[in-house]
């Protein structure tokens, strides 16, 4: 049995081309359809600064809070010294726990991402929605 | 009454064992699977790229773009098995897919992550990060390759080989 892989190969690429164009066509067509790039990536309402940078920062002068915006899973196998877990899927609880009472210039440092999910970029999103305006994350690189 | 038996049971053994046959039975089971398996992710893309997401896997802009395309490939292929068209290009496809999802959950059974994985509808038996899961797919990962190497032809209806092309690959 001899195959013919070029066809193969050919038929194999016609197949994904048209999967992927009824994919994003019906994913425009839908109501509910899913943004190629998550909102709250999109929207940069708020400044970075690299991890190194912050330790700096932090030694010199500091005031504010630092969130750790991932799970508490997370947060308890390692997490930044002087940080406060406030997992991004639990938004309400922890903004009222933390910040029902804390003036909107208030600095606010998040961290928290892993390889699939931006928890870091959904707070900062979320709190800037609310107004804050003092939003750092801190970045690995 | 030997000859009569023998008989019998060579006829029977044509049957199951014709590759006509065989080829229509896998390319129809594999096909409706697939397309099983795909209409829930369709009816909720939202959820597919959160469940995809938790794999932790891919990198975070590549959970969207995922999420909108392997459904309808998996449809896509499902149907054209069912139809009989590229058969032997789709069961490549779904080999490269079940080895992909197999890797996906051995993974995270190594790391200890238990979560409903996303591939049938949350009720489903087959649904779960669990060794189940593994070896059914490694079961319909070895008949979509005894797919390939039983279908010869590029599609499996006379009248689309005519269609298509006027020199068949048979």
């Amino acid at each position: 049995m001899t195959i013919k892989w070029k066809k193969v190969a050919f038929d194999v690429i016609i197949i994904m081309v048209v999967a992927i164009f009824i994919g994003f066509l019906a994913n425009e067509l839908r109501a509910n359809k899913v943004s190629l790039v998550p909102s709250h990536i999109k929207s940069l309402q708020y400044q970075t600064i690299s991890i190194n940078e912050f330790s700096q920062f932090q030694h010199t002068n500091f005031s504010g809070f630092i969130f750790d915006a991932r799970p508490h899973n997370y947060y308890e196998k390692n997490h930044l010294p002087n940080s406060v877990n406030f997992p991004v899927s639990e938004f309400d609880f922890f903004y009222s726990l933390y910040l029902a009472n804390v003036s909107i210039d208030t600095p606010i440092f998040i961290y928290g991402r892993t390889l699939s999910q931006t928890y870091d970029l959904e707070l900062a999103h979320r709190l800037s929605l609310k107004g804050y305006r003092n939003i750092t994350v801190i970045s690995e690189a | 009454m030997i000859k009569i038996l023998k008989g019998t049971i060579s006829k029977i053994k044509n049957i199951f064992f014709h590759r006509g046959i065989s080829i229509f039975l896998l390319r129809i089971f594999l096909g409706l699977m697939f397309v099983y398996a795909s209409i829930h992710k369709i009816n909720n893309p939202v959820d597919f790229s959160q469940i995809i997401a938790k794999y932790e896997i891919l990198p975070f802009w590549a959970i969207n773009i995922t999420a909108i395309i392997l459904p309808w490939l998996e449809l896509w292929i499902g149907i054209l098995l069912i139809m009989g068209i590229f058969v032997r290009s789709c069961a490549i496809i779904q080999c490269g897919l079940l080895v992909v999802f197999i890797l996906s959950i051995g993974f995270n059974i190594v790391r200890g992550l238990d979560f409903y994985c996303g591939c049938f509808p949350e009720d489903n038996i087959f649904s779960g990060t669990n060794y189940l899961h593994i070896t059914l797919n490694i079961f319909w990962l070895l008949m979509a390759i005894l797919l390939f190497m039983l279908e010869r032809r590029r599609f499996s209806h006379r009248f689309l080989m005519l269609l298509f092309s006027k020199k068949t690959d048979v």
